[in-house]
């Protein structure tokens, strides 16, 4: 039998290589971000450059949420197929391996969709600002992806079995990211306003999206064991 | 061997299975029988440990945590990621046991089973298998498993004739070895040669 770290590697890489398998579901997420940024910059026009940081973190924060809400609610799709998830059921897999499994790989796909859409919002302005899209601003945004995406899979899972998903997922995933979104958002906006430091976030903003992260990612691994337990 | 002492299970409004026992020795197949809606899916459920039993155990091996020791096969679907294709399946699902197939062994499982077409070597994805294919590459996981307890739930589902006489040596040289198996079939076929034990639900049956 498999130690947990190894299931961890077994399933991550196997979970991996069906996300690469599945381009296509990353790619639509990335369209729906692009047309959202394409459509904010049309209809915003010329901004006053003293307010560019806050329409940039506007505009890449919603379409990086929403392309990433699209890609977690599909993330359970291949487990679902022709009964895997049951069959994987019946394998002695620790739950923790299998929940950490299946977020590492929701998180890599995350990042290459929320990544770039930062770093792509941030060349819509690159005229008038420069310094949108730092290093600093990728470890924000990792951060926050860590949270979301706890939240995503759980919420997958979850509402695997429910028949009204569609309009389960989203009102019980909007309302829990909040917490996420508030501290990733007003990190970067201190970041970018330059009123705080990056290590000065670390006190504030940047400490509690560490809290939640741990929180929602202990939350996710205890109540996925519930979940995954016979009926 | 195989024990379930006086199992129960009820769905709301509606009582399942009460105080059933059975068990099943090596060398054994157990027929679980019964009219449609009958519980012959919910009892191999609750073996393979995917429901729980409101009253009662199954034991294996005088053991109540079994599932590294069998395999399941459920009864309209085969656990085939369909975006695979059939090595990558057969080497993921032996992985997650433990075991580290080479290819060559793989291609010779896929070569009994009728799957060794260079198509499906070169990675033709499940998704575009036909109904019996998939039943065929689910056998082939089955056998490859090596485990010593087969559940299986309609193992014949979209299989033709030579696949079906393919599948009995399969389950002919698993009891041989002294392997156990617990099946559901509407088709007498599935047991022709053999002489299951059967456990008509709703029934007691003991040891």
């Amino acid at each position: 039998m498999l130690t947990p770290f190894a299931q961890w590697k077994t399933l991550s890489r196997h979970y991996l290589l069906l996300e690469f398998k599945r381009l296509d579901r990353i790619f639509s997420s990335f369209l729906f971000a692009l047309t959202f940024l394409l459509i904010f910059m049309l209809a915003m026009g010329q901004v006053e450059p003293a307010q560019v940081i806050q329409i940039y973190l506007a505009e890449a924060f919603l379409a990086g949420f929403f392309a990433l809400q699209l890609s977690f609610a599909r993330s359970l799709e291949a487990d679902k197929e022709d009964g895997v998830f049951e069959v994987l059921k019946t394998l002695p897999l620790a739950p923790s391996s299998w929940f950490l499994a299946k977020f590492s790989s929701v998180f890599c796909t995350g990042a290459a969709l929320f990544i770039p859409t930062l770093a792509i919002a941030s060349l819509f302005h690159n005229g008038t600002q420069t310094g949108l899209f730092t290093w600093p601003m990728v470890l924000i945004c990792i951060l926050a992806l860590l949270g979301l995406t706890a939240l995503g899979v759980l919420l997958s899972m979850l509402t695997l079995g429910a028949r009204a998903k569609q309009i389960l997922y989203p009102i019980l995933y909007f309302p829990l990211t909040i917490p996420v979104l508030l501290c990733a958002l007003e990190a970067s906006r201190a970041l970018l306003l330059k009123t705080q430091t990056f290590s000065d976030l670390w006190g504030s903003w940047l400490g509690l999206l560490g809290i939640f992260d741990v929180v929602y990612i202990t939350l996710s691994i205890l109540l996925f064991a519930e979940l995954i337990k016979p009926e | 061997m195989l024990e379930a002492k006086q199992l129960g299970f009820s769905y709301p409004y509606r009582k399942i299975i009460s105080d059933l026992s059975f068990c099943v020795l090596p060398g054994e197949i157990l027929r679980l029988k019964g009219p449609n809606g009958a519980g012959k899916s919910t009892v191999m459920k609750i073996i393979a440990k995917l429901l729980k039993a409101h009253t009662g155990e199954v034991r294996f091996h005088d053991q109540a945590e079994y599932r590294a020791q069998f395999s399941y096969l459920p009864s309209e679907s085969n656990g085939l990621f369909t975006d695979l294709g059939a090595l990558a399946n057969l080497r993921f699902w032996g992985e997650m046991r433990g075991l580290r197939l080479p290819k060559e062994d793989l291609i010779q499982a896929l070569k009994r089973f009728d799957l060794a077409h260079p198509l499906i070597l070169h990675g033709l994805t499940i998704d575009r298998y036909s109904t019996g294919m998939k039943r065929r590459l689910a056998l082939c996981r089955l056998m490859l498993a090596k485990s010593p307890l087969w559940l299986l739930d309609e193992p014949l589902y979209g299989l033709d004739g030579a696949s079906i006489a393919l599948f009995r040596d399969l389950l002919s040289e698993h009891l041989e070895q002294g392997g156990l198996c617990v099946m559901v079939s509407h088709d007498q076929e599935a047991f022709t040669g053999f002489s299951p034990k059967e456990l008509p639900l709703g029934k007691e049956s003991s040891c």
